[in-house]
């Protein structure tokens, strides 16, 4: 085998400047999705006429379909439609392109939280005088947060693999610079190792991060909830 | 209370909707101003940025130099030398080859760098600039495999890649009509199949042999051009969209340079320099 451990190495460096623009994506889309999500829960939750049935639509479109093509559609489809589309930079599709489609799937995370919390509860709340938005706020986000948690961080850490398609729409990413690199030089094997080992790496911090948080929220949420 | 979650709701879809619009508001400014451009007669002081897709990855005509982390070869050279006659703002864009003839649909790019074939399919959505060098494609083999591929009825039954979306993949549909000859085409997004020829995945790759003994040399794959002579003489040019007074301008401007770059020998230098041969046209 003709691999090069050496230039494996001097190009490491290379690549992993990269992982800026790639960690960028996965963090803006996250916050985007984040607050995209618990505005369509919302809507679901209480049924919210038209709007209900309308990102009910959404949902279907964006878990029925591959987030590359509708990363090309949007990048790419849109302009053809409207001139206004042309100066949306590929980062920018990106971001707009990740929220909708991770949004899709964490507003099923969660409705799941929201309805893990025992209708009885809800119902307490109300007979002792709680409004709508006190029980939301007391009784089901505290315990619902706690369910949706862990499952965010695996959307989250989705986020930063599916950015690496950014690169079909023009953003210089981990991924285009290990892609670039490979091509010029023949050195594949090396370049695409390197990207392996960065996306691993960044993904292990994330699960680590991840399961720390877990602990603490666990733990307050816990103590909160024991009787004394 | 359930009207206070309305409220709340629409505030928040609003928000992020203003958040998702942010980056086409601007858009529409510049879009105006490119407009009232276009009444008046454009000028080359009017072009702005001239923006050309490369994708990089086509050594030696275009790849990523990994010390400057730029975009190099025979294609940026003749972008510098285009520029620097004209006094025009040329930026060379990394696209994914995938989405480059999109990107110029969309308008993203004036035009693409990257050795386009000229082709009467092609010139239906696009105008040509010059022809600047000369790309044949030719049949690519492991080394000492030569004599397998002599002629084009030798194709019968062999697994033969291409880059999809280059011409390259049309005359491969060709060859099979002509000929008469059946054989197995295994379409690739870019020219990284040259490396499934050096381990065996493919018979051969059919691509530009330029390009293809540059990859080989780089990473000492063996590959070597087989006997079999080209299908069709290829002619490179600079592509533009139809019906548009910028690109119409440029592809003038290129055309020019081009037929300029031919006289004085600006053109056989770069050629003989970046791709080891006078491939140069420039008529």
């Amino acid at each position: 085998m003709r691999f090069s451990f050496e230039y494996a190495v001097s190009h490491l460096p290379l690549i992993l400047k990269y992982a800026g623009m790639s960690m960028n994506i996965a963090v803006v889309s996250m916050f985007f999705t984040v607050i995209f999500s618990l505005a369509i829960t919302v809507v679901r939750y209480y049924k919210v006429k038209i709007l209900h049935q309308i990102v009910n639509v959404y949902i279907d479109i964006f878990r029925g379909t591959p987030l590359l093509v509708q990363l090309f559609f949007i990048y790419f489809g849109l302009p053809q439609i409207s001139p206004v589309f042309v100066s949306m930079t590929g980062y920018q599709a990106a971001i707009i392109g990740m929220t909708l489609n991770t949004a899709a799937y964490m507003t099923e995370d969660m409705r799941g939280a929201l309805e893990s919390v025992p209708k009885g509860q809800i119902e307490a709340g109300l007979s002792v005088g709680m409004t709508n938005l006190q029980v939301m706020r007391h009784i089901i986000v505290p315990q619902a947060a706690r369910v949706a948690l862990p499952v965010m961080g695996n959307e989250f850490i989705s986020l930063v693999k599916n950015s690496s398609m950014a690169f079909t729409i023009g953003v210089r990413d981990i991924m285009a610079e290990a892609t670039l690199l490979g091509n010029s030089s023949a050195k594949f094997f090396e370049c695409y190792l390197d990207a392996f080992i960065i996306y691993f790496v960044i993904s292990k911090l994330i699960t680590i991060l991840q399961k720390y948080l877990e602990k603490r929220l666990n733990l307050t949420g816990g103590s909160h909830h024991d009787p004394r | 209370m359930k009207k206070l979650f309305c409220v709340l709701l629409t505030g928040a879809m609003v928000l992020s909707l203003a958040a998702c619009g942010g980056s086409t508001e601007d858009s529409g400014t510049e879009e105006q101003k490119k407009e009232a451009g276009e009444e008046t007669a454009l000028s080359k002081e009017d072009l702005g940025t001239i923006h050309v897709g490369i994708d990089g990855a086509y050594p030696p005509y275009c790849f990523l130099n990994d010390e400057t982390d730029e975009t190099d070869g025979f294609e940026v050279a003749m972008m510098k030398e285009i520029a620097e006659r004209n006094g025009l703002d040329i930026q060379c864009d990394v696209t994914a080859w995938d989405g480059m003839f999109s990107a110029l649909d969309a308008g993203r790019i004036d035009t693409v760098a990257e050795s386009i074939t000229i082709t009467d399919e092609r010139k239906e959505d696009y105008i040509f600039s010059t022809s600047y060098i000369e790309a044949s494609n030719r049949f690519i083999v492991r080394e000492g495999e030569e004599g397998t591929i002599t002629s084009f009825e030798d194709l019968a039954g062999k697994k033969i890649g291409v880059a999809s979306g280059q011409e390259a993949y049309s005359q491969l549909e060709e060859i099979k009509q002509e000929y008469k000859v059946e054989f197995e085409i295994i379409p690739y997004d870019s020219s990284t199949n040259a490396y499934d020829v050096s381990i065996g995945r493919l018979d051969a790759s059919y691509m530009n042999p330029i390009a293809a003994l540059s990859t080989s040399d780089a990473g000492e794959m063996k590959l070597a051009v087989a006997e079999c002579p080209a299908y069709v003489a290829d002619y490179c040019g600079y592509a533009f969209v139809k019906n548009s007074d910028r690109a119409e301008l440029l592809e003038q401007i290129f055309s020019e340079t081009i037929e300029e770059m031919h006289q004085d020998g600006t053109l056989k230098e770069l050629c003989e320099k970046w791709l080891g041969a006078d491939v140069s046209t420039g008529v």
